[in-house]
């Protein structure tokens, strides 16, 4: 079979296909790794005076303008109107609920909406119900580099994209075995997801929206939801004026070694929360 | 390596990930899946690249294994609904081939895609797929022989 016949075999590069690609690359955050911070923040404690520290402190609690700042910094490099709106247009949300006694404590700690983007950036804080007995980490960071295959996998493998029979865990403390990486392995591993947003019954994350999920300075899981509108929210954006409800469904799955469980069991945890729409 | 050569890189080789992740998946829209997950794994990987001259070879296992991983996940979910949807159409007179190919076991048809259509030697093929050598020469051999028989079947029942 010569070369060219299997290649013509394959037929063009669909469209869908090239327009994924382009957007994934597009996406792509060139932000700082939380190593660095967590360096950083390691020799400004040791160094600095009890009020330089409450000030990286207040400036990390800043949420979205940390963010923007420190992790992801592409907008204000390449696209610095963006950046510039996201930044004015900020603002606190108080008005939310979630459920009182469930796994992980939600709370949403900033959005940010720019009309003339028709986009919405929502910043998450996530920490366990019960700290003593729970260890929370984003689901994302399981297995981070693809590599787990389950039965047939290596059962002792020494580094990171062998294929793996036991699953891996990306935290502080490097890539590995779970037990090896969490900061108590005596809890009980929590994985956190959020990568969705309704506007009622309508999906709101559109082509073109993304998420960011990581550990901040203080255990919290914390996760930026960038979306993109659909058309259909994009509309009822438009026509709105004062408050709109927005709900997230995040996924809680306590880790198990059962995959069916581990992938398609845990619980969802609705957070509900107004946005102001001038 | 900044987004900028991260860039280059992908679409010097989006054509060759197209046709990996299709060996793998059998549809546009599981590939693409699989595609923008190993792209995204791989940008927040990008540190454990040590040489850019291998990025292609280093992001082609990381799509292996993305779509191996994929595979797992939509066997559980729809077991019947794989990989019978719709693929974009090969020209007519390709599509026998392109549909023999598919019929052919993913353990075959990968090697040989990544040896005959992308030029990896069987040793970087051992290498991403985790086989030894012996194995992948094999394999490619085998699928040949297959994908000629059943095209030559093909043709035979058409005719």
């Amino acid at each position: 079979m010569k070369r060219e016949t299997l290649d013509r075999a394959f037929g063009d590069t669909p469209e869908i296909f090239s327009a994924r690609v382009s957007q994934t690359l597009l996406n792509l955050k060139e932000e700082k790794t939380m190593k660095h911070i967590t360096l950083r923040a390691a020799l400004i404690a040791t160094l600095l005076t009890a009020l330089l520290c409450g000030i990286a402190y207040a400036a990390f609690t800043q949420g979205m303008d940390w963010y923007y700042h420190n992790r992801f910094t592409a907008y204000q490099q390449y696209e610095p109107e963006k950046h510039q709106a996201i930044m004015e247009n900020r603002q606190a949300v108080t008005m939310q609920s979630s459920p009182a006694d469930a796994l992980v404590c939600i709370t949403v700690q900033e959005a940010a909406w720019v009309p003339e983007k028709q986009f919405l950036s929502i910043i998450l804080s996530a920490v366990p119900g019960d700290e003593a007995r729970y260890e929370l980490h984003p689901m994302w960071n399981l297995d981070a580099d693809g590599s787990y295959i389950g039965e047939g996998g290596d059962e002792h493998p020494d580094s990171d994209g062998i294929d793996r029979a036991v699953h891996w865990l990306w935290t502080e403390k490097g890539f590995g075995p779970i037990a090896q990486v969490m900061d108590d392995p005596q809890k009980q591993l929590l994985l956190f997801e959020a990568s969705e947003a309704w506007l009622g019954e309508t999906p709101m994350m559109g082509d073109g929206s993304s998420v960011d999920s990581f550990t901040g300075e203080n255990g919290e899981i914390i996760t930026v939801l960038e979306i993109q509108l659909t058309e259909e929210a994009s509309r009822q954006m438009q026509s709105a004026t004062g408050r709109l409800a927005v709900s997230i469904p995040c996924f809680v799955t306590p880790y198990t070694e059962d995959d069916e469980a581990l992938y398609h069991g845990g619980e969802t945890q609705w957070i509900s929360f107004e946005i102001t729409i001038p | 390596m900044d987004k900028q050569s991260f860039t280059q890189g992908v679409e010097q080789c989006s054509r060759m990930l197209y046709r990996v992740a299709m060996s793998y998946t059998g549809n546009p829209s599981d590939a693409a899946d699989a595609v923008q997950e190993a792209l995204l794994r791989a940008w927040n990987r990008r540190d454990t690249l040590r040489n850019e001259q291998y990025f292609a070879t280093w992001l082609t296992r990381i799509l292996i294994n993305e779509c191996k991983t994929l595979i797992r996940k939509r066997r559980r979910m729809i077991p019947a609904a794989y990989p019978a949807e719709s693929v974009s159409p090969p020209p007519d007179a390709y599509r026998p081939v392109f549909e023999a190919l598919m019929r052919l076991d993913a353990k075959y048809r990968v090697p040989l895609i990544l040896h005959v259509l992308e030029g990896y030697s069987i040793q970087d093929i051992a290498s991403m797929m985790h086989l030894p050598p012996g194995t992948v020469k094999t394999r490619i051999s085998r699928a040949r022989t297959k994908l000629e028989k059943e095209v030559l079947c093909d043709e035979t029942r058409n005719a």
